[in-house]
């Protein structure tokens, strides 16, 4: 595969299975996203809190709410697990950067996991 | 590249070396405020789960968040949410190659902090005055 590459895509395609520039492309659309959902999901939050547990299981279960939230909760956890690896890449070396990195992956991918069941429950509830 | 820190040579971000400006306060409040919505994001999923547990452990839950120290938390993540937030727009800009000259990079620093203490106290303002956010907050 390699030799057919153009000098450019070896410069420009380094990095881990040839997409050096992945990660930066996930950490910038993940903040679009971001940039979207965490207006939304305040404003639609800040109307059902005040009445109370009810209300919010209602906004939570509802189609548009828990599409948000699971929208939210998605993009949430993989800009913070790419955003996290970055500063541990920066500040750790070794078996001390290898242990934090896959702390990250499974603390991110299980925090998610929990957060993803808890809308589903509501959502199936009703 | 070396995987072990033997290097005598500063670190990233060279606190030691720089005389301190603007875009670098921002540029680690950015990273900081980061690690304290990572930390929130606990928060967000312990409350989920409650929700989803049932009305007795939402109930606590909310208890819990607002108390005195429950609201000092919410107010310092929602201060680094709309730092996060807006500094992260200032990022993006950058990316398509805008507003990096240093004149431009120092203001729109100082309308990031302005913008995201505004947004903060308005958020506040709203949820106290507008909404009762907090249940049982009129007893208070």
């Amino acid at each position: 595969m390699a030799r057919y590459q153009t000098p450019r895509a070896k410069i420009t395609g380094l990095g881990a299975a040839g997409h050096g520039a992945h990660h930066y492309l996930v950490q910038r659309v993940t903040a679009l996203a971001l940039l979207v959902l965490v207006p939304l999901v305040l404003l639609s939050f800040l109307a059902a809190f005040s009445s109370g547990y009810e209300a919010v299981r209602i906004w939570v279960g509802s189609l548009f709410g828990s599409i948000t939230l699971l929208a939210l909760m998605s993009a949430m956890f993989w800009h913070l697990r790419l955003g996290v690896q970055v500063a541990l890449e920066d500040y750790f070396g070794g078996t001390a950067r290898m242990l934090l990195l896959l702390v990250n992956t499974f603390g991110c991918f299980v925090l998610w996991l929990i957060a993803v069941l808890s809308i589903l429950r509501v959502f199936f509830e009703g | 590249m070396s995987s072990s820190w033997n290097d005598p040579r500063p670190m990233s971000p060279f606190t030691s070396i720089w005389r301190w400006h603007i875009t670098m306060v921002l540029s680690i409040l950015h990273r900081a405020t980061g690690m304290v919505l990572g930390a929130g994001s606990l928060l967000i999923v312990v409350w989920l789960a409650a929700l989803a547990a049932g009305e007795k452990q939402y109930a606590h839950m909310m208890d819990l968040l607002a108390s005195w120290p429950g609201r000092a938390i919410l107010f310092g993540f929602s201060l680094a949410l709309f730092f996060h937030l807006l500094n992260g727009v200032r990022y993006l800009v950058w990316d398509s190659g805008h507003g990096f000259d240093k004149q431009t990079a120092n203001r729109t620093s100082w309308m990031v902090l302005v913008f995201a203490l505004v947004l903060t106290l308005g958020l506040w303002t709203a949820g106290y005055w507008m909404f009762e956010v907090f249940p049982g907050q009129k007893s208070h």
